[in-house]
Order: C-alpha cells, then sequence, then structure tokens
C-alpha cells in the first residue's frame, strides 16, 4: 500500500518539506554533514515456514528467482539480500516449550540459563540484538521501539540475562510515541512542561531511598537498574522535546502490518529511534488467519504442511498464510522506500529491515535453517539483490527434518554479528555465545 | 473437606492414586528441575508439621501489576482510564501476574510511569474539586491545601502516612513548580500528584517487617501497613482503603483477630468480586476462551457474542459461589447458572434456566472451560488433561522435547479422536512418557466437542467412548464422563489441597518453596471441614506464613 508522505508527515499547519523538517531535527548526525543515521527494524514472525520450499533455487549471487512463498517480494528483489541456512545454534538440545526457548534466544544468540522452559519468568539468556544495537547507536529519544503483537508469544527482547523488555501494543503505540508533540507551541509553556518534569523526576530519583535503604541486597539491585533507566530516560526525554516540530499524523490501526509499517516509519523519519523490533502477527493481531482456515493458526501449523484428508489443500493454505508475510514484509518495504530521509535519500536507503523467524520449519517448531530477508542499504553497509545459501551439506536432504547437526559457522551469532558490521560497528567480531561465533556470515558485508 | 479428618466416602483410595500419580509424574518430569515450584507431593498431614514451627520464607519486593496499577488509580482518583493497558508486561503462562519480582523497570515502562503520572495528573487536577481533599485554594491557603491532599490522596498512595522528610520534599516540587514562569496552583499540584505516581513507595510493594524478638529461630513480622497492603491485594487486587490504613496506623491490624474482621470487611466489599476472578481466571486459565478460535464451518452459531456470554456465565457462577459461601466442592459440582438464550442453546435450556441440565456441573463442563480447552474444529483431550493436571492436582507437565515431531499422524478413513491420539498413549510411543498423565483425563471429556455441546457421536457418525482414567504409577483411576471426574476431584484431598496452594500462591505473589509446605499444611489443618472459599483466604492471611518473613539479611 502506497501511502503519500503528506499523509503521516505533517508540521503545525502546513505540510513541511524535507529540508525544513530536517532543520526543525537539530540531531548531531544531522548537522555534522548531513550524514543519515543507520536505522535497524527487526520484523519477527512466528510459527516458523515452510522449510521445503522456502528458500531461492540456485547458487549464492544475484537474486534472479523468488519462490513462490517469496514472489510477493518481486518488486523489491533488488533491495533484498535472502539468506538461507542460518541455524539458532544456541537452542540446539534445548528441554521445554520451543515458544519460550526460541524467544530467550533468538535475538540473544545466548543459551537460556534455565532449561525447563515454560515454568520460569521470560528468560533471554543475554542482552538481544535490538538491545545492543540500541546501546551502541548514536543516542536518540527512545532507544528502541518495542511493539509486541496480542496473541503472540513473543519476548524476544532482553536487556540482560531475565531481564525482558516490556512491549507497547500498537494500538497504542502512536500516542506513546507522538503523543508528547502535540500541544502548545508556547516556548513559556514549552520551558515550564521542561522544568516541571526535571523537578518531578528529580523528586522521584530522591524518593529510592526511601525503599533502598529497606530491602534486600538482590531487590536493592532491581531499584537501582530502575534509578538508571530513570536518569537515562530524563536524558532522553529532553532528547525529544527538540523534536517536537515533527508532528506526525495518526496512522490507521488495521490492518496491522501496514498501521505498523506507517508507524516505525515515522518513528525513524522523525529520528525518535534508531531501532525497532516489532513482535508481528497476522492481520487480526492475534495469530489468526481466519479468512484462509477459519482460525487457530498455531495448531493448525502444528498440523503439517500435508495433514488431513486433503493434503494437497492444506499444503496451499500454509502456502497462502506465507505469502501473506512476505505481502506484509513489502508493505513494510515499500514504507520505508516512501519516506524521504536526509539529502534526498529514503528511508530504506539507510535502514536495514530484517524478517526473522523465531523456527525454521513451522510444523516442527525448530531452530536450524531459519527463514532471513533482509532488506534496505543500510546507509551503504549492505549491499542488496542477492542470495546467499548458507545450507551446506544438508541442502541436499531437505526433509531431512530432525537433524540435530547444526553448522557452526552458519549460526545466528554470525549472522548478527555481520548486522552489526553492515550497521557501521566494525569493532563488532562475536555476538552473543563466543564459540558458535567465526567473525561473521562469510560474504554477507 | 479440607481437613484429613473429614469424613468421605472414597477419599482414601483416591488419595492413595494420586499420590502415586505424583511420583510416576515426577518421572515424566524428570528433565524439569522445578524444586518446590509445582509438584507438591500430596498426602495425609504430618502433625509433626502442626506442632513444630515452620521455617519463614523470604518475601521479596514486588511491583504493582498493570492491573493492580489501574485498581489502583481508579480507586485513588476515580480515573477509570486503565492506562496500565497498553503495556505487554512480559509473564510467564504458568505463574500468577502477581509474581513480579521478576519484572524489568526498562525504558518501555519506566518511561509509562512517567507519562501516565503526566496524564493521570492532568484529569486529576482538572476534576481536583470531586477527586481530591482539597481544590482551588487562595494563594494564602496552597500550602495547607497541598498538606490536605497529601494526608489524604498521599497516605492512600504510599500506603502509609507521609513522612516528615517525603512531606517537606513535596512541598519544595510544589514551590519549585509554583515559581517558575507563569505556573498556577494547578502547575505545582500536577507535579506532586506527578511525584506521588511515580515513586517506587506507589509503585514497588515492599514487605520489610521487624524482628520478632522471642523467636526460636530469626523471624520477622510484617507491620500492620504491610499486612494491610497484602491484604487488600489478596482480596482485592486493589490497594488499601482509609479504614484499612486507619486500622493499621491505629493498632488494629495486630492480632489475628483483627486482621480476620479486616480480611471479612474486604470480603464482603463489591471489590472483592473483581479481585477473585482476577485469580480465577488465572488459576482456571479462563482467559483461553479470549483467544480461541472456532472454525466457522462446523460451528456457524459460535460468535463472539457467545464466547463472551460463555465467559460471563463462568464469571457469574465462580463470583456468585465464592461470594455465596461457597467452597471447592461447589465449584465443582454446583449446577447454578445464568444464561442468554445463546448459550443456553448450546446448553439445551432456555433463558430462564436457573440450572444446568443433569449432564454437567461446576466449572469443568461449563462451555467456557470446554470450549477454552479445545481446537478450533476439534476437542483437545490433551488440553483438557492438562488442566486438570495443572490446576486441580498442582502437577507440572513439561513441554515436549526438543527435535520431536509433534505432528499427530494422518489417519485415513473413519476414526475417532480419540483413536487418532492412540500414538500419544502408545507405551511404545515416545509421547506416552507424559501424555499417558493428560489425554486419558481429556478423553472423560469427549462428550463435549470443541465448543462445549453435549455430544454422544463425532461427526463423521462414530461413537463417542468418554471414559476417562487418571493414571498413576502404580494403576489407575478410572471414571465416565467429566462429571464423574469433578466429584472424583471433589473428594479428593489431592485437589482440594491444590486449590489451596493456588490461592496461597497467588496470595504470597510468589511461587512456593521447600519451606512453605510446613506451613501449607498448618494452614490445612487450620481449615474446617468443608470451608468455604472465603474461609480458605481468611485462613491464609492469619496464618504465620502469611504475617511473618525470614529476616533481610
Amino acid at each position: 500500500m502506497k501511502v503519500p508522505r503528506r499523509h503521516f508527515l505533517k508540521g503545525t499547519g502546513a505540510v513541511l518539506a524535507v529540508p525544513l523538517l530536517e532543520s526543525l531535527l537539530p540531531r548531531e548526525t544531522w548537522a555534522q554533514g548531513k550524514v543519515a543515521p543507520r536505522r535497524i527494524m527487526f520484523f519477527i514472525q512466528d510459527n516458523g515456514t515452510l522449510r521445503d520450499e522456502w528458500a531461492p533455487a540456485g547458487k549464492s549471487g544475484a537474486l534472479t528467482t523468488l519462490p513462490y512463498l517469496l514472489a510477493p517480494l518481486e518488486a523489491y528483489k533488488q533491495d533484498l539480500v535472502v539468506v538461507a541456512g542460518v541455524d539458532n545454534h544456541v537452542a540446539a538440545g534445548h528441554n521445554g516449550n520451543a515458544h519460550d526457548y526460541g524467544n530467550g534466544t533468538m535475538l540473544t544468540a545466548m543459551p537460556r540459563t534455565d532449561k525447563s522452559g515454560g515454568l520460569e519468568a521470560p528468560n533471554g539468556g543475554g542482552i538481544s540484538l535490538d538491545q545492543y544495537l540500541a546501546n551502541r547507536l548514536p543516542k536518540t529519544p527512545r532507544s528502541s521501539v518495542n511493539i509486541n503483537m496480542p496473541g503472540g508469544t513473543f519476548t524476544i527482547s532482553y536487556t540482560g540475562v531475565q531481564q525482558p523488555v516490556t512491549g507497547m501494543r500498537l494500538e497504542n503505540a502512536f500516542n506513546d510515541l507522538f503523543g508528547s508533540f502535540n500541544g502548545s507551541t508556547d516556548p513559556v509553556v514549552l520551558a515550564r512542561r521542561k522544568a516541571t518534569r526535571e523537578s518531578v523526576i528529580d523528586s522521584v530519583l530522591e524518593n529510592f531511598k526511601y525503599v533502598n535503604n529497606r530491602v534486600s541486597a538482590g531487590d536493592k539491585l532491581k531499584l537501582d537498574h530502575h534509578l538508571s533507566v530513570l536518569r537515562d530516560l530524563e536524558k532522553r526525554l529532553a532528547l525529544e522535546a527538540q523534536g517536537a516540530a515533527c508532528a506526525p499524523v495518526n496512522p490507521p490501526i488495521r490492518p496491522y502490518p501496514d498501521a505498523a509499517a506507517s508507524l516505525y516509519a515515522m518513528a525513524f523519519a522523525c529520528q525518535l529511534s534508531a531501532v525497532g523490533a516489532y513482535g508481528a502477527s497476522s492481520p487480526e493481531g492475534d495469530s489468526k488467519f481466519p479468512d484462509i482456515f477459519g482460525g487457530g493458526y498455531h495448531s493448525w501449523i502444528h498440523q503439517g504442511p500435508d495433514y488431513g484428508l486433503d493434503p494437497v489443500a492444506h499444503r496451499e493454505g500454509w502456502r497462502t498464510a506465507m505469502r501473506w508475510w512476505a505481502g506484509s514484509f513489502g508493505t513494510l518495504i515499500q514504507k520505508f522506500k516512501d519516506t524521504p530521509d536526509v539529502g534526498g535519500t529514503t528511508l530504506l536507503d539507510n535502514s536495514l529491515l530484517v524478517w526473522s523467524n523465531v523456527f525454521g520449519m513451522g510444523a516442527y517448531h525448530d531452530f536450524y535453517e531459519v527463514p532471513v530477508v533482509l532488506a534496505g542499504r543500510a546507509g551503504g553497509g549492505m549491499k542488496t539483490g542477492r542470495f546467499l545459501d548458507y545450507r551446506g551439506a544438508r541442502a541436499a536432504n531437505p526433509t531431512h527434518f530432525y537433524s540435530t547437526q547444526y553448522l557452526v559457522n552458519d549460526t545466528t551469532n554470525n549472522l548478527y554479528t555481520s548486522i552489526c558490521q553492515a550497521m557501521g560497528l566494525s569493532d563488532v567480531t562475536s555476538f552473543g555465545q563466543p564459540e558458535f561465533n567465526s567473525g561473521g556470515l562469510p560474504g554477507l558485508v | 473437606m479440607l481437613s484429613p479428618s473429614s469424613p468421605r466416602e472414597k477419599p482414601l483410595k483416591i488419595i492413595r492414586l494420586f499420590i502415586s500419580a505424583a511420583i510416576a509424574l515426577s518421572a515424566c518430569t524428570g528433565y524439569v528441575s522445578n524444586p518446590g515450584g509445582g509438584t507438591i507431593t500430596p498426602g495425609p498431614t504430618n502433625t509433626d508439621n502442626i506442632t513444630r514451627e515452620c521455617r519463614p520464607v523470604a518475601a521479596p519486593m514486588r511491583a504493582l501489576t498493570a492491573r493492580q496499577y489501574n485498581a489502583a488509580v481508579t480507586q485513588l482518583l476515580a480515573d477509570p482510564s486503565n492506562p496500565a493497558s497498553v503495556l505487554q508486561v512480559p509473564q510467564s503462562e504458568s505463574k500468577f501476574d502477581n509474581h513480579t519480582d521478576w519484572v524489568n523497570a526498562d525504558e518501555t515502562l519506566v518511561r509509562f510511569y512517567v507519562s501516565s503520572a503526566e496524564q493521570l495528573a492532568t484529569t486529576a487536577v482538572a476534576n481536583q474539586a470531586k477527586v481530591l481533599a482539597c481544590s482551588n485554594p487562595k494563594s494564602a491557603d496552597e500550602d495547607a491545601c497541598l498538606g490536605q491532599i497529601l494526608d489524604t490522596f498521599g497516605r492512600r498512595a504510599f500506603r502509609r502516612t507521609l513522612m516528615a522528610e517525603e512531606r517537606t520534599a513535596m512541598l519544595g516540587v510544589f514551590h519549585t513548580v509554583r515559581a517558575l514562569q507563569g505556573a498556577s496552583w494547578n502547575d505545582g499540584l500536577s507535579a506532586v500528584l506527578q511525584v506521588l505516581l511515580q515513586s517506587p513507595q506507589f509503585l514497588y510493594v515492599t514487605e520489610v517487617g521487624v524482628p520478632v524478638a522471642q523467636a526460636t529461630r530469626p523471624t520477622s513480622r510484617l507491620t500492620p501497613l504491610e499486612v494491610a497492603t497484602k491484604l487488600s491485594l489478596l482480596i482485592w487486587g486493589s490497594v488499601p482503603d482509609d479504614a484499612l490504613l486507619d486500622a493499621a496506623e491505629l493498632g488494629q491490624l495486630e492480632t489475628k483477630a483483627q486482621i480476620e474482621t479486616q480480611a471479612k470487611r474486604l470480603l464482603a466489599d463489591p471489590k472483592a468480586k473483581q479481585g477473585f476472578l482476577h485469580f480465577a481466571s488465572q488459576w482456571l486459565e479462563l482467559d483461553k476462551l479470549d483467544s480461541a478460535n472456532k472454525s466457522a464451518t462446523r460451528f456457524p452459531t459460535w460468535t463472539p457474542a457467545v464466547a463472551a456470554s460463555a465467559r460471563a456465565e463462568l464469571d457469574g457462577f465462580i463470583s456468585g459461589t465464592y461470594l455465596g459461601g461457597g467452597g471447592f466442592r461447589d465449584l465443582l459440582l454446583s449446577r447454578q447458572t445464568s444464561v442468554d438464550a445463546a448459550l443456553g442453546a448450546i446448553y439445551g435450556v432456555d433463558a430462564s434456566a436457573k440450572t444446568l441440565p443433569e449432564s454437567r456441573a461446576g466449572v469443568l463442563t461449563r462451555v467456557g472451560f470446554l470450549a477454552g480447552h479445545a481446537h478450533p474444529e476439534e476437542t483437545s483431550p490433551t488440553l483438557r488433561g492438562k488442566a486438570v493436571r495443572l490446576r486441580f492436582l498442582c502437577e507440572e507437565i513439561p513441554p515436549p522435547p526438543p527435535n520431536v515431531n509433534v505432528t499427530l499422524p494422518s489417519v485415513g478413513g473413519q476414526s475417532t479422536l480419540r483413536q487418532r491420539l492412540a500414538a500419544h498413549v502408545d507405551a511404545a510411543s515416545a509421547c506416552s512418557g507424559c501424555h499417558r498423565f493428560m489425554d486419558p483425563i481429556g478423553f472423560g471429556f469427549e462428550g463435549f466437542d470443541s465448543i462445549g455441546t453435549a455430544r454422544t457421536n463425532e461427526p463423521n457418525g462414530l461413537a463417542i467412548d468418554n471414559s476417562g482414567q487418571i493414571l498413576t504409577g502404580a494403576g489407575s483411576q478410572p471414571f465416565k464422563g467429566a462429571l464423574e471426574l469433578s466429584t472424583l476431584l471433589a473428594d479428593s484431598e489431592q485437589a482440594n489441597r491444590c486449590y489451596l496452594t493456588q490461592t496461597y500462591r497467588y496470595a504470597q505473589g510468589r511461587s512456593e518453596t521447600s519451606k512453605d509446605r510446613c506451613h501449607l499444611d498448618t494452614v490445612v489443618a487450620s481449615l474446617p471441614a468443608h470451608a468455604s472459599m472465603a474461609d480458605v483466604v481468611v485462613g491464609i492471611t492469619t496464618a504465620d506464613s502469611f504475617l511473618n518473613r525470614e529476616p533481610i539479611q
């Protein structure tokens, strides 16, 4: 869906031309030589794919023909890098609920500290890639924009071991992100608001001592963490106050892919944040695909692609759902293409969109050959229009679903190292669990 | 009925079988390390445990849950906006939402605290004449007016009277903001309200206590104010009211009799209904109904409105039983109902019916439970059996192991679901290690389809076999149909104790540790036979386990 820029980037009383928008957002990076910041968004699908027909045919090289499941992305072929054969190696041999284990490992590339799954708190093995990048990229009003759709099982982002990131609901995210942009432009009012906020937060920070000196050492750590997050937030809120001229228009709430695409494009274009993670969901936001098979996406996936009295029709249902996901990613790409950025570039030129999945083969809820599609040039960090096949020996036996043979070089650890490098962090040579790293996926960056 | 000495017709046999079940389950759960987290070895209460002093347990600090936050601001500011509903707080499915000792105060959450406080304060300032104790004072009276607000709203937010230095700091914030260019009373007031709503004194529940001098082992007793908060969070899911804070600060919440008096007062308040439903919806997994999809082709009469009716009927039954003095037994066996026409059609009764048909009773055979524990087209003996194990017998079932094909083999031709699930319970299959503890219980529910309609045949015409069994290590307890299962559970000491355990977990805001078994024994022994669910709440709140903690090192 193509939405003209003016539909969602609007100044007070008039549509803003791009140069004006720039001048109203005096970010460090913009001021210093008009270099656009690099942004990254993770578009995370749940419940796996149809692995036996997901990857493009042929060998690594130029991306020429998309398979049927990815065909809805045909118009964006030159913007894509299709990466086949990446394994979530740290999840190998897990015990416990595959969803919990997948969520805790998928973006952290660290094994969970518990092995039981399900019975514990949402548990990441370490910091997730989105939060790591949020810490490393230039400071923005929001360190990251995390939206988890209801009904999914997403708890993919962690600030550290067993520290799950609270998600926003898409329905409320617009007000949460842009609500403070509305209202008075009177400098006296704005100054008073800023000073009030500072007084309030300073007083709240002081109040921690009344609780802090009474609780156990473990609880004190939690309060100290809250305290440091609030201190950091105070700085981010001050940054945010500078961006008050970027006044977007409310995006639609449904359908969800369109709404999410608009929201992330706005948040990035307004430079509220440079990092996003979206626990994506189906059109109804609740892992339902009523139009395809009457609901129950998860249990339907569990039945396998060739189930029931009419296996051909059943597989066709899978295909339709997987193509719907591809189309949703296409919506996101289009929105980023349509959104202007610094110096005549588009948001897609300066962003990396990462479409990945908690699982590989949906029916088995397993962790290898996780489908990964990248889009965007990451400000020159990523060359697009390519297919990279890391499947190696197993590609010859694609029906061998239950292999526990994970190929160490093709890990998510290496993928994430390469992504860090593409985002300009050339010092990163390892991500997550050290022994599953070999410096990045060869040839990706 | 919670007492081991209560006379029952057949409990002994069942108890023995259930003991074996727990042992067998731990074999199934061989790779799940969950010490104290779920499986309580049942059995006759050890009287040694009752007479000896139980060891006190640590009480971790907890954050107000999203629900508690919403309830608190509704109660304190008459603001029904439920602001915390915007959050997607990560949660573990098998724990209660108030087990928040691990909650991560990350940027999203802390930012919510800031922006929500700003919004709540703006609304409260606009409505100050209605919601605050003092409003719009003359400039000479501003300090006194703010003092009144700190004594009322401030005290309710911090759940205690503010200390002198806290008051001084609040007045300081007020004057700082009041002095800004163009600022008014409203601006200063708004700032103070924001501080109160963002402060850790409001957002965190601490149970620190004071050391007990003559205890045989190191013990701290919660302060009366800490007891007040724990009590209201349990019974109302919200913060204390003035009467409860008054009682605590006037020394009237110290003896067990005084605590019982307040607990009963809270139980008689309308807020007790939502408080209990919030517990029960998690205990009985009622929210599964809200996200249950049903095939439109197979069940054309199932609509969101019918699902809402089924939920309302279940909520009404559960809260009515609780508030009407009913016990766990009534929850499983009472046939009271209130339905609309659409839901009545599923039950086969009309909208004026006050009782369910004789084939049904209690929660397990109601549409809300049955439809919530089923797939879109078919039933799910696994989900239904698992719910019984987890929620009524307090036995954890681990998820499927890795690299196992969890898809069922496709069976062509005519077969029942029971037959297709044979692979789950066939002793030769890897699935049977755990599924034999779930599916055979769930088979007993096969007389009800995916939306809970009674049936004798599957859609393909094959006859339903609704015989089930509760499998144990040593044998099995057979039963015929979900109604007979409900009776077995109502008579089972393990199930009765499990009910108490679930309430206890919610009351403590944490899972039980190995030390809690002794405490649970004590509470069980303190309750009369045929204890009502309200009796269970009162029994828990007046036990040492509720009032004491292990001292902070």
